[in-house]
């Protein structure tokens, strides 16, 4: 990893830290009522504590790899919270493909109820998901250095 | 001067208390009669959600809801709930347009209004039940007892095209006893304009066999019921009450059509992107694998 | 030569306790072993990530929240309530009420099909395979539509696991705990497994060393972790008690744990476990682990659910069934607080603990019971015995002493427990 890479790592992980501790903090408001939805984003679910806690570890996670990013301990830091951002958003993922299959009378859903089945409001780990592999990058980085 | 005026309010006196005694007959047999057009010991309809009908009556906006129609006539009954929906359907069918779009409904009033008009109803039913009645003389203003600034028009021509004139309970109750599925017609009309709109309660709506038992349980018709047939009507009825209640228009009445879902748009962007980061996951593993 | 004479020497004082043995592992690597400075790689550092506490529980709870949302996803609604109720429920149950012999009323029809139920003294048909309770609707659903699809889903995710190399970072992580009730962080491996089924869990007691950790892991497997086909029903029929029912669950798991660890006399001594290096699992791998655990699985649910079926059905026919609701009604009543009609779902219990929690399932669906008489219910059917099958094994796992003992131990634990929970609904007002 050069030193532009570095910087780079540093800023863009910093803001999606961030970014992230911001949506922790915001489910966890939420599961004061239960749920909350703002604009496409909707947080909701009996799970939405869990949730919160594990967004509010992603941040903290991306934010303290921040410092002395190149190194592979630092970097595994910024690994580990995107990983549990796959974990999060590819469940919701999961559960929207698994509720598309089966119809309500029918025994499989119709096209559009279908497509509906992934219509929006999404969950603010599915809006952070694609930001997240941004880490694909830097690990076949490290994984060439290591070579 | 003062004998005359005692005159006239001696004369007024016996044409109120007769006009009294004969509300009070009225109202008693409508209730004595009305009891039995009811269905005693029917459970209590679903929670449902009915949007009232609105309408200006002079000048004055009315909220009618279907409790309000309920009540008086004494029970919210299958034929009350089925006229209230029908009456809902044929006044936005007719004004709908241009409720939505704001415009002027009435342009016979100077009044500014966004709803029918009460004097600019009529309703033609082809159904003699003491429910239905009550339910589209209250809405029209027509009924005894509603004190209401402006009146529409309501009447009652059967499917041969007779009109029934006597609309008192026992009347309707022995005009009901041959009815069918196409009782159950109802045009709503606009009377400055002379649109009409025919409401006719879908087939299906009713079971096959509710006539027929409705004939028996309630006249007698061929025979009396058993304790079977009565209980087995009690919950058709109430089960096409509920239907009225909580379906929606379009499998209630013929000619609505099903609302379309508008196509899921941001449903299929998703399902495309999600199908393209997958083929391109795929892509990669398989290359990884490969090298 | 001269180490080999020296281990020789050694050993010859057999046995050696715990903390020679560990100063003889220390000589033998001292001299055997070359240490030098190494680079650590990405995975050696992710590696660290998840054993260290503060970095590693985060990552735990993301790890056992996907676990549990893909469970409830890929077995409640894709399967069962996408499609297997449909299936059994509108085709299934109605084509065998129509075509098979006897119908409502006759002995036979009730044992296979539908036993009816009555509704202001008229018997009729039943709607739903949870209320059916025949051999062919009841039985073929709760292991078909329901167990099936759960225990795929359980033994998928942990065959992942396991291959990653996740499971003994877990154990490593859990150690300091499960230490304080005296067992190893190894223990997270059976008690795993046992979420899956008890049989597995408890032969992967195994490598426990001291009979004293066998027999409380075996005793708390037993009592306290419901199996992958009760969670799969519990799933289905009372989502939303769940976080309340495992929150019971674990309470009831460390508390009776350390209660246990004081009582029992014995050691708990050390164990070593290989934590592998994170590795890319294979797919040939996972899907061998899975066809033979769910094959496994089968073999051993669906008889003994069928079974169940026709003695529940029998004791029904032949008036136990009342009899012992009779009998043992009073007791439930007031020390746990549930309708006498819980004895047939607990009798039913000692064969497999998905078929009661689905027979609690029909006295619901009956509106017998309060919600909280459910919640009672279902952790009663958790704590009370093991299932046939993990009995069975237990008996050859344990000694006589130790059988009896975890039998005591699980009477006690019943009513002490199930009594607790009741005292609880009733201090807030819910029993």
């Amino acid at each position: 990893m050069n030193e532009t890479e570095e910087k780079f790592g540093q800023i863009y992980f910093a803001v999606l830290g961030a970014v992230a501790l911001a949506f922790g903090v915001a489910e966890l408001i939420a599961t004061v009522p239960g749920e909350a939805s703002w604009g496409i984003m909707e947080m909701s679910g009996i799970f939405l504590p869990w949730r919160a806690i594990i967004l509010l570890s992603v941040g903290f996670f991306y934010l303290s790899s921040v410092k002395n990013f190149a190194e592979v301990h630092q970097l595994a830091k910024a690994v580990m919270a995107s990983i549990m951002i796959w974990i999060v958003a590819g469940i919701a993922i999961w559960a929207r493909i698994a509720g598309s299959i089966p119809g309500e009378e029918t025994w499989f859903n119709s096209l559009e109820g279908f497509l509906a089945s992934y219509a929006p409001p999404y969950c603010p780990e599915m809006f952070l998901l694609p930001f997240s592999l941004v880490i694909v990058y830097y690990i076949l980085k490290e994984g060439e250095t290591v070579k | 001067m003062r004998n005359e005026k005692s005159k006239v309010q001696s004369g007024k006196s016996p044409l109120k208390a007769v006009a009294i005694v004969a509300l009070v007959l009225m109202a008693l047999s409508t209730a004595v009669i009305s009891v039995d057009a009811h269905m005693p010991g029917a459970e209590a309809p679903p929670e449902f959600e009915l949007e009232p009908i609105v309408i200006d009556d002079g000048g004055t906006e009315v909220e009618i809801t279907i409790e309000d129609v309920g009540n008086y006539h004494g029970q919210m009954c299958v034929c009350t709930c089925c006229a209230f929906r029908a009456t809902q359907l044929g006044l936005s069918e007719i004004w709908g347009a241009e409720i939505a779009s704001g415009e002027d409904v009435d342009a016979s009033t100077s009044a500014t209004t966004l709803f029918p008009t009460r004097e600019d109803i009529r309703i033609i039913s082809r159904l003699p039940t003491p429910g239905s009645r009550d339910c589209f003389q209250y809405v029209t203003g027509t009924g005894p007892g509603l004190e209401t600034n402006t009146k529409g028009e309501y009447k009652i021509i059967l499917p041969d095209g007779t009109e029934v004139v006597n609309m008192s309970n026992k009347n309707l109750k022995k005009v009901s006893k041959s009815n069918t599925p196409d009782n159950f017609r109802f045009d709503v009309c606009r009377i400055s304009t002379g649109e009409c709109f025919e409401v006719v309660v879908k087939e299906g709506v009713f079971p096959d066999d509710y006539f027929e038992l409705r004939k028996k349980v309630k006249f007698g018709i061929p025979e009396n019921a058993t304790d079977e047939e009565k209980a087995l009507f009690k919950s058709e009825w109430e089960e096409t009450r509920d239907t009225f209640l909580t379906s929606p228009d379009w499998e209630l009445f013929e000619g609505v059509e099903e609302p379309k879902e508008p196509f899921p748009v941001g449903g299929a962007i998703f399902f495309s992107i999600l199908v393209i980061g997958l083929g391109l996951l795929l892509g990669l593993s398989l290359r990884g694998k490969a090298r | 030569m001269r180490l080999r004479a020296q281990v020789k020497k050694e050993v010859v004082k057999v046995p050696l306790s715990v903390d020679e043995r560990w100063d003889l592992i220390e000589k033998i690597s001292k001299q055997t072993v070359e240490f030098g400075a190494r680079k650590h790689t990405l995975k050696d550092a992710i590696a660290e990530l998840t054993v260290k506490p503060l970095t590693g529980i985060p990552v735990a709870i993301a790890v056992i929240y996907g676990f549990w949302a893909f469970f409830c996803e890929f077995a409640g609604t894709l399967f069962t309530d996408g499609f297997m109720v449909r299936l059994f429920d509108e085709h299934w149950l109605p084509w065998l009420q129509s075509v098979f012999p006897g119908g409502l009323g006759n002995p036979f029809y009730a044992l296979m099909v539908d036993a009816g139920h009555l509704e202001e003294g008229v018997l009729v048909a039943s709607d739903n395979c949870f209320e059916a309770f025949g051999m062919l609707t009841s039985g073929l659903f709760i292991v078909f539509g329901v167990v099936l699809w759960a225990i795929l889903a359980f033994y998928l995710i942990f065959a992942i696991l396991e291959d990653i190399g996740y499971l003994p970072r877990l154990a490593v992580l859990v150690d300091t705990v499960l230490h304080k009730i005296g067992l190893h962080g190894y223990a997270i491996v059976p008690t795993f497994l046992s979420l899956g089924c008890n049989v597995p869990g408890v032969t992967a007691t195994r490598p426990l060393e001291t009979r004293k950790q066998r027999f409380m892991m075996m005793t708390l497997l037993a009592i306290f972790v419901p199996c992958g086909a009760q969670i799969g029903i519990m799933q289905d029929l009372v989502p939303e008690m769940m976080g309340w029912i495992f929150l019971t669950l674990a309470i009831g798991y460390l508390g009776f744990g350390f209660i246990l660890n004081k009582i029992v006399p014995g050691k708990s001594p050390e164990i070593i476990m290989d934590v592998p290096p994170y590795q890319m699992p294979t797919l040939k791998n996972i899907m061998s682990k899975l066809w033979i655990r769910t094959s496994g699985f089968l073999l051993v649910a669906v008889p003994f659910v069928l079974l169940g079926c026709l003695i529940v059905g029998l004791m029904y026919l032949t008036g136990a069934m009342d009899w012992l609701a009779a009998v043992f009604g009073p007791l439930l009543m007031v020390w746990f607080g549930v309708p006498s009609e819980t004895v047939a779902p607990l009798i039913a219990g000692f064969l497999r603990k998905d078929l009661a929690v689905g027979m609690l399932g029909g006295l619901m669906e009956q509106g017998i019971m309060t919600p909280f008489q459910v919640f009672t219910s279902v952790i009663l059917l958790c704590i009370y015995f093991p299932c046939l099958a993990t009995f069975a094994l237990m008996i050859k796992e344990e000694n006589w002493k130790e059988l009896l003992g975890s039998l005591a131990s699980l009477i006690a634990m019943v009513f002490v427990y199930g009594g607790l929970i009741h005292l609880v609904g009733i201090m807030l007002g819910v029993a």
